[in-house]
């Protein structure tokens, strides 16, 4: 009964950790855009008060829309997006460490995106219509170099002889730059480029943020949401953005100093900020958005030939 | 073999993670005005046709490729010859694989 | 128990041909007379399953003196049969989703006529695909690819509009060629040996080059019947104009196919490595434009046809790389991946079949061809998920299992296939993966445009049958998703034993004879210019 409790305990700590942390990330990438922008940008608690503000207010249900999908996949797209951080190992192994963790985690990525397809397109209206499409092509597009890129240290750890190679808490105890030798390590260091494009693509920012266009199809898939199903979409963002960060971490940052756990999740904090810099922050300022006929072509075109000229000088 | 993924912890997890959620989600305000302007789909200008056309679903990505499609759509023209051509060709290489290697 | 495998083969052959003469009393005797005799073989296939579990491969030959007997005396022909943990588990899952397809069919195709041929053609094409499973000698394996060529020939005819004529010619000109192919490999098998029984020759091969010759012919032919990536345009043919209950069971005589091409392939040619690279490529390059051209297609059974192919991609790469990783740790779980992925397989496409065809009933689209890419794209069926919701949450439960996200029962199979293929080469793993989210696309699209958006006009009300069949799938798939380590260890383990234990199935044969040979002694072969091949038996 106290072990029950216990879990329940962790499983609400990880749902209220995993919020706020994203949510305090989207505050930091909020001021530092800012401030590459000679803004000054919002308070860091910004998108509490936006959550805050949104379920206070009206959530409207367009009139020909399909409610329950309309109105449960937010919920869906937020509680895989926690769900997902279960299979990752953030501090030491993770809490449901199975054998086959890695491509479920990768099939489970695909959960939130498919959600918020269908709930945009069933609120019948054109702009998330056109948005939902794009948001499939776009998943349509990262899949590939995701798939590369993930499996580059499954291969590096299964060519130095591990078993269980698809397991990500094995991936993460063997550290992969260990593995690899100087043509190795550049392969790795292109494979990171492409892991930033693809995380852009993931969370679809700019230049990847074809689906949410607001000045073109204004917001796109998510132009009908308002009130609570659109916070919970905003958590549900804001959480992807960890979960993500968070299995590149595992795979390809995986430095854990064998010290206590504060020390380790300050380190993993750190991490996490410098890959949603870059991927996020930096990606967003400085590029403009793709267009959609371009969008497949520079995915499985470019992004996916980064990724594969790094596979092949990891194999070296 | 070990056990390849755990499907009911999945989604027992799923579960429990969704109902908490839920509850969070109750919290919120979930009145709105039906019947009025407010629930009408939102579009700048004239009402446009309601349901996106099927040939244009994914435009992006046909666009894309239309060269390869061009090249799918070349090699089958529901033909019969096409499709015995096809066969012949495979039987070619299938034979010069399994006689010469 | 030895009897209940030609039992399983002859009661639908018999019934079918029985029907016109029951259906002069009654239509409602003869449906009942199919349904009897559909869940009379459902019960035979599975005691056979379980005798087979307890006692070990059947072997029957047909007009032997005793049913044991396989080595051939004065005449070198004999229908031979054999069976093994695998055949008989598909065949118990074959009739199954036959029989359940059938029920099925009761209900939408109520309005047409002629349903009595539909029917005899129906559980021809069961024999043809039960045969297929079950076959133990060349010529038989030929007639029975004639019995499932003729009878799928028959219902692609059957709605009887100029489509259907001109769908039928190609796909009769195709099989026409494929079964010649067929008969000249077995042909070039017979001048040399001498004999038809594929125990024999697997034990005489000596792999010459006319023998790997004749392996072509025989692969090729097979193929076509399984249709993966260059041979799939008769399947586009003939999956846009036959009923759904056609096309279900066409794709389970896809499924026989590929079991009886890879028992030809690994028991009798000894596992050629070029012709099963080849497989390889062939299953890749089906997962990779069997789901880009389902993309773009307009037509709902074309996107089945499409996704079909796709998903047979999967199961050949699965049994194929497994063969390629031989004497590895890898070879029993790909192998076992194939084989599991064959039944989530048909269960997956069989409900989007089933719910296709319950959305062209409650929409009033009897002809299938007006349905062909005109209605669609005008969107003429829209806003089925106001109306029906059951049938919507059926479908995008169809999304997450045929695009194999967890935790329905493609995932389960998928990434058995994916862990060990990986051992062979990631690329292969990389496009299952890529296949995946291409399908889910598809599905996405099909889905948006029927289901969602707002209503347009009135449909009918949902059949009550057809939709009690369409979650007993759904159960199925939920069931297997929910415990696949269950599932594969009872079902599909004994299977893969079964197909990978060539040695088996040789000594298994050898066993028969020796026991034969002391109560009759005329089986001592009469064909003396072979004997001194036969010292071993």
């Amino acid at each position: 009964m106290f072990n029950l409790i216990l879990k329940f305990i962790l499983i609400m700590l990880i749902i209220i950790g995993s919020i706020s942390l994203g949510l305090i990330f989207e505050g930091i990438d909020r001021i530092l855009t800012a401030k590459m922008q000679k803004r000054v940008g919002p308070p860091i608690l910004q998108p509490f008060y936006d959550i805050r503000k949104l379920m206070i207010k009206e959530s409207i249900i367009p009139k020909y829309a399909i409610k329950w999908i309309f109105e449960l996949s937010p919920i869906i797209s937020l509680t895989v997006s926690i769900l997902i951080l279960f299979y990752i190992p953030i501090v030491g192994k993770s809490i449901l460490g199975g054998s086959n963790d890695l491509i479920l985690v990768v099939y489970l990525f695909i959960f939130p995106g498919l959600s918020i397809v269908l709930g945009a397109l069933s609120s019948n209206s054109t702009y998330s219509n056109i948005g939902a499409q794009r948001l499939v092509i776009n998943m349509l597009g990262y899949e590939f170099p995701l798939a590369i890129a993930c499996f580059v240290p499954v291969w590096l750890v299964y060519k130095s002889g591990f078993s269980n190679i698809f397991s990500l808490n094995t991936i993460y105890t063997h550290n992969i730059w260990g593995l690899v030798n100087q043509i190795g390590i550049i392969g790795l260091l292109i494979e990171i480029i492409a892991i930033f494009l693809i995380i852009a693509g993931e969370l679809s920012k700019s230049p990847f943020d074809l689906d949410t266009a607001d000045s073109e199809i204004a917001g796109g898939a998510l132009a009908e949401y308002s009130g609570r199903n659109l916070a919970m979409l905003n958590l549900s963002e804001a959480v992807k953005i960890i979960a993500i960060s968070s299995l590149f971490i595992a795979l390809f940052f995986p430095w854990n100093i064998q010290s206590n756990l504060i020390i380790m999740f300050l380190i993993y904090i750190l991490k996490l900020f410098f890959i949603i810099f870059i991927s996020l922050t930096l990606i967003k300022t400085v590029t403009s958005r793709f267009k959609i006929s371009k969008l497949t072509g520079i995915y499985w075109g470019y992004v996916s030939l980064l990724a594969t000229i790094g596979f092949l000088l990891v194999l070296f | 073999m070990s056990i390849v993924y755990q499907p009911k912890i999945l989604l027992l997890l799923f579960s429990l993670i969704f109902f908490i959620i839920y509850l969070f989600y109750l919290t919120g305000e979930k009145k709105y005005k039906k019947d009025t302007v407010q629930t009408i789909a939102y579009f700048s200008g004239k009402t446009p046709y309601q349901n996106i056309k099927l040939q244009n679903v994914y435009w992006g990505f046909f666009k894309n490729f239309e060269k390869l499609y061009l090249f799918l759509s070349k090699i089958q023209r529901e033909n019969t010859n096409d499709y015995v051509f096809m066969f012949i060709i495979w039987l070619t290489f299938i034979l010069l694989t399994i006689c010469l290697i | 128990m030895r009897n209940f495998i030609i039992l399983v083969i002859t009661i639908p052959l018999l019934t079918a041909f029985l029907l016109p003469l029951l259906k002069i009393f009654s239509k409602k005797l003869s449906n009942f007379c199919i349904g009897l005799n559909l869940i009379l073989i459902n019960i035979i296939s599975f005691f056979l399953y379980k005798s087979i579990l307890e006692n070990g491969n059947i072997i029957y030959s047909v007009g032997a003196s005793a049913p044991s007997i396989t080595a051939p005396s004065g005449f070198p022909i004999r229908i031979i049969l054999t069976a093994n943990a695998l055949s008989s588990f598909l065949a118990m899952f074959f009739t199954i989703i036959a029989s359940l397809t059938f029920f099925y069919s009761l209900n939408t195709l109520k309005e047409y006529a002629n349903l009595d041929k539909f029917y005899i053609l129906y559980l021809l094409l069961l024999v043809g695909i039960l045969g297929f499973l079950f076959v133990g000698d060349f010529f038989t394996l030929f007639v029975f690819y004639e019995i499932s060529s003729i009878s799928t020939a028959g219902l692609i005819v059957f709605l009887r509009n100029k489509e259907n004529f001109k769908s039928t010619f190609h796909y009769l000109s195709i099989f026409s060629i494929g079964s010649l192919f067929l008969l000249l490999g077995i042909g070039l098998l017979y001048s040399q040996y001498g004999f038809l029984n594929m125990a024999i020759i697997s034990q005489k091969i000596q792999l010459s080059f006319l023998d790997k010759i004749a392996l072509s012919f025989i692969g090729s032919a097979l193929l076509l019947k399984v249709g993966v990536f260059p041979f799939y345009f008769w399947k586009i043919e003939a999956y846009k104009v036959s009923p759904i209950s056609a096309i279900i069971l066409s794709i389970l005589s896809s499924l026989s196919a590929i079991y009886v091409m890879f028992k030809i392939v690994f028991y009798i040619f000894g596992l050629n490595i070029p012709f099963i690279i080849a497989l390889t490529l062939l299953s890749a390059l089906s997962i990779l434009f069997g789901n880009l051209l389902a993309l773009a297609q307009k037509n709902l059974k074309k996107i089945i046809a499409y996704l079909a192919i796709s998903e047979l991609g999967y199961i050949i790469l699965g049994i194929s790389s497994g063969f390629l990783m031989q004497n590895s740790k890898f070879e029993f779980n790909a192998i076992k991946g194939g084989l599991f992925h064959i039944i989530n397989d048909a269960l997956d496409i069989g409900t989007l079949s089933l719910i296709i065809g319950v959305i062209l009933y409650i929409a009033k689209i009897k002809n299938s061809l007006s349905y062909n890419s005109v209605s669609l794209q005008q969107n003429e069926i829209r806003g089925l998920a106001h109306k029906y919701p059951l049938l919507s949450i059926s479908f995008l439960l169809v999304i997450l299992a045929l695009s194999g996200l967890p935790p329905l029962n493609g995932f389960a199979s998928k990434i058995i296939i994916y862990e060990s293929i990986f051992h062979l080469n990631p690329a292969l793993t990389i496009i299952g993966v890529l296949g995946s989210i291409l399908t889910l696309a598809v599905l996405i699209k099909i889905f948006a445009l029927i289901f969602l958006g707002a209503p347009n006009r009135d449909y009918q009300p949902a059949p009550k049958i057809a939709m009690v069949v369409i979650f007993i799938f759904l159960s199925f798939m939920i069931l297997i998703g929910l415990f696949p380590m269950q599932f594969t260890n009872y079902f599909i383990n004994p299977s893969v034993k079964a197909l990978i234990s060539k040695p088996g199935y040789k000594n298994n044969i050898h066993l028969q004879q020796d026991n034969q040979e002391q109560n009759h002694s005329i089986i001592h072969l009469t064909l003396h210019s072979k004997q001194r091949y036969f010292n071993y038996i």
